[in-house]
């Protein structure tokens, strides 16, 4: 099974990989993945040094599967590191408009009532 | 409510450049992470899955507008603009940086807020009533013994590195909204015989992986004995915590093996040694803090009931909100209203800069410029005039926060869950989101009536599943999230934990459960009886039948 090192940055925390000549990369695709465990092995001794230079904490190595050269992991709780919250992180508007409790004249409530009838149909 | 004086602005001004010392001797490299962590711990700082994570002290849930204005600048300045309220009246920063995490404390601490023992194995944030000085069933302001309790824990020597965190509650009206029976220590005012009013204490209260309800070691404690008698609980527990075993540390677990009469029995012999010591509080320490949350300039004003049901006849919207979201007061011509962040679809507990800002702002127009946090992720104004009702309403519903359902099954309980928790097994939000998505009809939700769903994304319980009507696990099946759930739960003051209903479910599963569980409430309910009540009279089989049906149910 593909592996590579996942570890979150010191300085603030952010998820990163480990990437080709020692670096750190936000993007999964970037990172360096291996396919046999002495491989893997010595990613993890290069994380060491990392952590020993405070670059970043508590790397993993991580099972990930690759298709169309796009990486993912393979646990929910890597892939949510990876990729972020499932939900939305910067409160756009998903709301359900709810019918029935806008006062008279705001014009949301009219938005309301068009987004429950469609519902209905 | 409380000010710092000049001892505690100068402590937590020294605090927060003694966090920064640590801050940049870690990023130096002078310090490794197992030197570091338990420093940024006690200043709140955890590392969660994407980022660092810095949780604030809201004491016993009350804050000015003024430290809300601050919460909005952490949140606009140092993370991504927004903020979660969390079960413990706290607030949480998901995106933080180590590299600005001094900044923001610094910040913090310039409005009288400190993130100090919001984690760690000491005395956490003290939660109480959120309607407290204001309800109408109360008998006195539990926040002057939160804060006399604030003071006496506040980086004590002795209770700093305890076995394991150490959670108190206090309410001072019968009707328990503090949820104290889930907590390490809880405290429930009441009048002895002669007619004092005093503390029913429990002690071994809790949720997590090993949830109890607390059990009463005294059934009536003189306020002045307050602080030697917790004392002396607090003792017993850092002798005998099992600091071997982190799941077996916590209080109720010793509570529960050794038998409340056997921990009683240790904690008394410890409280005649101390108690007319110098913890004994006078009265005169008690009046010092009462004056701090002295009511405010309450106008002379009555109460317009009549005129407030007209208007209500006229306007569904406005009898909706009026009916769901505002409660009595104590003082003539003032109600109690909860701002709601639970509008379907939203994120339970979050709330944004602008938000806040705004809140602030309707805090000093219309409740003397103070805000209080409820441990179910609601924000409440507590002070304001009947007459601003309407008023008040309109400018919360255009900022989507009118949403008319406290205490309704869209009110959802909710931890972050594995969409941010380093310790989560599933995710939570997407739960909380599906459900009270189809759930957002207020008319069959305020005729479904009084229901709670909590959900927590592992077993440590932070939302509260235990005690829900409905608790929702997360669980992790062979990597796949599965959902338990549990049926009978309450916090209130007949507190019950919940019974497992039957096997973990799948996500896309668990609205049309819910759906199921409410129509066998319906349909076995008698008139005005609410879930809870129906689900202790029929018990869990009907419930079990009409979600895994009829041969499971057995």
């Amino acid at each position: 099974m593909p592996q590579m090192i996942i570890a979150n940055r010191l300085v603030d925390g952010r998820v990163v990989f480990l990437a080709p000549e020692e670096r750190w990369d936000t993007a999964i695709d970037h990172g360096s993945v291996v396919d046999d465990d002495a491989e893997a092995q010595q990613l993890l001794e290069v994380a060491k040094q990392a952590v020993a230079r405070c670059l970043v904490i508590d790397p993993i190595l991580i099972q990930v599967k690759v298709e169309n050269g796009k990486v993912r992991p393979t646990e929910i709780r890597e892939v949510i590191r990876a990729f972020g919250p499932t939900v939305r992180t910067d409160m756009e508007d998903v709301a359900v408009p709810i019918v029935g409790i806008a006062p008279e004249g705001d014009r949301r409530a009219e938005g309301a009532a068009r987004v429950n009838r469609n519902a209905k149909e | 409510m409380y000010r710092y004086d000049e001892f505690d602005a100068k402590f937590v001004a020294e605090r927060a450049a003694q966090f920064r010392r640590q801050v940049k001797r870690r990023l130096a490299g002078e310090l490794t992470e197992d030197q570091f962590r338990p420093l940024r711990l006690m200043n709140g700082l955890y590392l969660q899955l994407h980022a660092y994570m810095l949780r604030v002290n809201v004491p016993y849930g009350t804050l000015s507008s003024k430290q809300m204005r601050t919460f909005a600048h952490v949140a606009r300045t140092y993370d991504k603009g927004f903020g979660h309220f969390t079960t413990r009246q706290n607030i949480q920063y998901n995106w933080i940086k180590l590299e600005e995490a001094p900044d923001a404390v610094k910040d913090l601490a310039s409005s009288e807020i400190t993130s100090i023992q919001s984690s760690g194995n000491c005395v956490r944030n003290i939660t109480s009533d959120q309607y407290a000085g204001c309800a109408k069933d109360e008998l006195a302001d539990p926040r002057i013994y939160c804060e006399l309790l604030r003071q006496y824990s506040f980086l004590h020597p002795e209770f700093s590195y305890l076995p394991r965190k150490f959670k108190i509650a206090v309410t001072g009206s019968p009707n328990d909204r503090a949820a104290v029976a889930v907590h390490d220590i809880g405290l429930r005012m009441h009048k002895n015989e002669q007619g004092e009013i005093g503390f029913e204490v429990l002690v071994g209260g809790g949720l997590g992986r090993t949830p109890y309800i607390g059990q009463t070691i005294r059934k009536w404690l003189h306020p002045s004995h307050l602080l030697t008698y917790v004392e002396a609980i607090l003792r017993v527990y850092n002798m005998l915590g099992r600091r071997d075993n982190i799941h077996k540390a916590r209080i109720k677990i010793i509570v529960n093996q050794m038998g409340i009469d056997k921990y009683r029995e240790l904690v008394d012999k410890e409280f005649e040694l101390t108690k007319n010591g110098q913890l004994k509080v006078p009265d005169e320490e008690i009046a010092r803090i009462k004056a701090y949350f002295a009511p405010p300039k309450y106008e002379t004003l009555k109460d317009i009931g009549p005129e407030l049901d007209a208007r209500r006849k006229t306007d569904r919207a406005f009898d909706r909100w009026m009916r769901g979201n505002v409660v009595e007061h104590k003082v003539p011509g003032y109600a109690i209203v909860t701002v709601s962040l639970k509008a379907p679809g939203r994120v339970p507990g979050d709330i944004t800069a602008d938000k806040m800002d705004a809140v602030a702002d309707l805090a000093d127009r219309y409740s003397f410029g103070e805000i209080r946090v409820s441990h179910r992720q609601n924000l409440v104004l507590t002070d304001v005039k009947q007459g601003d009702l309407e008023q008040l309403w309109r400018e919360l519903f255009a900022l989507e926060l009118a949403t008319p359902n406290l205490g309704l099954l869209s009110d959802i309980i909710c931890c972050p869950g594995l969409d941010y928790c380093a310790l989560a097994n599933a995710r939570a939000i997407p739960i909380a989101q599906d459900i009270s998505r189809a759930f957002s009809d207020i008319d069959e939700l305020q005729r479904i009536g009084n229901f709670t769903i909590n959900i927590s994304g592992c077993m440590n319980a932070c939302g509260h599943h235990h005690v829900g009507h409905i608790g929702i696990l997360g669980v992790d099946k062979r990597g796949e999230e599965f959902f338990q759930l549990t049926l009978g739960g309450s916090s209130d003051q007949n507190a019950s934990l919940g019974d497992r209903l039957g096997p973990g479910l799948p996500q896309a599963e668990v609205p049309g459960a819910i759906r199921k569980i409410v129509d066998t409430y319906l349909e076995h309910s008698e008139p005005g009886e609410r879930f809870i009540d129906t689900y202790r009279r029929v018990g869990i089989e009907p419930f079990k039948a009409s979600v895994y049906g009829a041969e499971t149910a057995h």
